[in-house]
């Protein structure tokens, strides 16, 4: 019974990993611009892959290995929004305007196109 | 157009001569992973066996870096000095970079100068236990050297560079080189070879250890040189 | 010789852990082929620091630790650090 309780938990976690992974992912295919696309893809790298390892965590038990999966989360959970953020405010300060409704179908312009600046 | 046409045909027919043997010596081939190919029943098997015991270091592959192939590995210490040697004599004299207009952010500073102790402390522990676990000298050293390159976004490249004097950086890069030849010729006397290491386990032990952090430090210091080198803080 | 050749690959059972192997291949195979074409050359580094980490799950998958963290390390990390560093000084765009 809590065997069963606990691959079902497992199994949840990592499954709802990989579908903030999938919904990451087609964020990064759909959106129109850089800062939509890293707002996705940031979610996914934080939330999918946290989740995937606390399931592992939780599958391996309070052993050794558990614990090192646990530093890991805390290791992604401080690494990677820090990426998110200096990939954004990189393209921020080097120009890129941010995608508005004005711009229909357009794609952001290339990072440091100095004819695009205000 | 003719001639490129014969040069693209005598191109192909090159191709030919060439992929024919290759294919044919790939048929013949035992199946990869196959357990009774001639590579896993004979060197691996003997390394597999003995490697431990003969090579002084619990995980094999430190072993045959270290000892049964050491010279190869002194080679890859040669070479990467090497790099450094011939990027700080074209880059290293080119005048000082522009300075970054744009101030560090202070989300990305905090994290990484809250990182830095962990990351050096993480490499430390890879080059030290090196022997026993995956990991080693070299990707301590690459540890290492991409921390010093991290501090350095943050903390503006001169502040890290001048951390240590510029004749402290070049013997800290050639840490790798001068510890490995060290060694190198203590084997003589210890074991009678060059780049032998002694058959008494606990001295074995402390010379391996001593290789692989000379490994480490020269070559995480050779990796943050390059990168200073190239971002052109290095003024050494 | 042929039939001998069949039978030894026959023998050779494609399981799961072969089938990983073979998605991260055509990912590695996908990726130097895109390093080849592309003319951006901070992609190509950002795309041969995803051809390293795939290299590194392959290492690690066929149970060769050392060389992953070495793949991961320096392909993936110094590497594509120091590429980015030269292509900021010489320009990205493929002359």
């Amino acid at each position: 019974m809590i065997d069963a309780a606990h691959a079902l938990l497992v199994c949840f976690l990592v499954i709802a990993g990989a579908a903030f992974f999938f919904i990451g992912t087609l964020g990064l295919l759909r959106f129109p611009d850089f800062y939509t696309r890293i707002h996705a893809v940031t979610k996914c790298d934080a939330l999918g892959a946290g989740l995937v390892l606390l399931g592992l965590a939780i599958w391996r038990g309070p052993d050794g290995e558990g614990v090192r999966i646990l530093a890991l989360i805390a290791l992604l959970l401080i690494s990677s929004p820090t990426a998110g953020h200096a990939l954004a405010r990189a393209a921020f300060r080097t120009g890129l305007k941010p995608w508005t409704r004005n711009d229909g179908e357009r794609d952001g312009e290339i990072p440091g196109d100095a004819s695009e600046r205000d | 157009m003719n001639r490129r046409r014969a040069g693209r045909i005598l191109t192909a027919v090159l191709i030919a001569a060439l992929a024919v043997p290759l294919m044919y010596g790939m048929v013949q081939l035992p199946a990869p992973g196959h357990a009774d190919a001639p590579a896993h029943t004979n060197v691996s098997a003997g390394y597999i066996e003995r490697g431990a015991e003969l090579g002084g270091s619990e995980n094999l592959v430190t072993g045959v870096l270290l000892n049964f192939r050491a010279l190869d590995t002194f080679g890859e210490v040669l070479v990467i000095f090497t790099a450094w040697l011939a990027v700080a004599a074209v880059a290293g004299t080119a005048s000082n970079a522009e300075r970054d207009p744009v101030p560090p952010s202070p989300v990305v500073d905090y994290v990484i100068r809250l990182l830095g102790p962990f990351i050096a402390i993480f490499a430390l522990f890879v080059i030290v236990n090196g022997h026993v676990l995956p990991g080693g000298g070299f990707q301590g050293g690459v540890l290492l050297g991409a921390m010093l390159i991290l501090l350095s976004l943050v903390m503006d490249a001169e502040t890290v560079a001048r951390a240590v004097s510029a004749r402290s950086w070049i013997w800290l890069r050639a840490t790798g080189v001068l510890v490995f030849a060290m060694v190198a010729v203590m084997g003589l006397p210890l074991a009678g070879y060059l780049f032998g290491l002694p058959d008494e386990p606990g001295l074995r032990q402390v010379l391996t250890v001593a290789l692989e952090l000379g490994i480490g430090i020269g070559g995480g210091a050779v990796l943050a040189g390059l990168f200073f080198a190239i971002a052109g803080a290095d003024r050494s | 010789m042929t039939g001998s050749v069949t039978a030894k690959y026959r023998e050779m059972r494609v399981n799961a852990t072969d089938l990983f192997d073979l998605v991260l291949l055509a990912l590695l195979l996908t990726c130097a082929i895109g390093i080849a074409r592309l003319k951006d050359l901070a992609a190509c580094a950002i795309l041969f620091s995803a051809y390293s980490f795939i290299l590194c799950l392959v290492w690690a998958h066929r149970g060769a630790p050392d060389v992953a963290m070495t793949e991961a390390a320096v392909g993936a990390g110094i590497t594509t650090v120091l590429f980015l560093v030269v292509i900021s000084r010489v320009g990205r765009r493929e002359k």
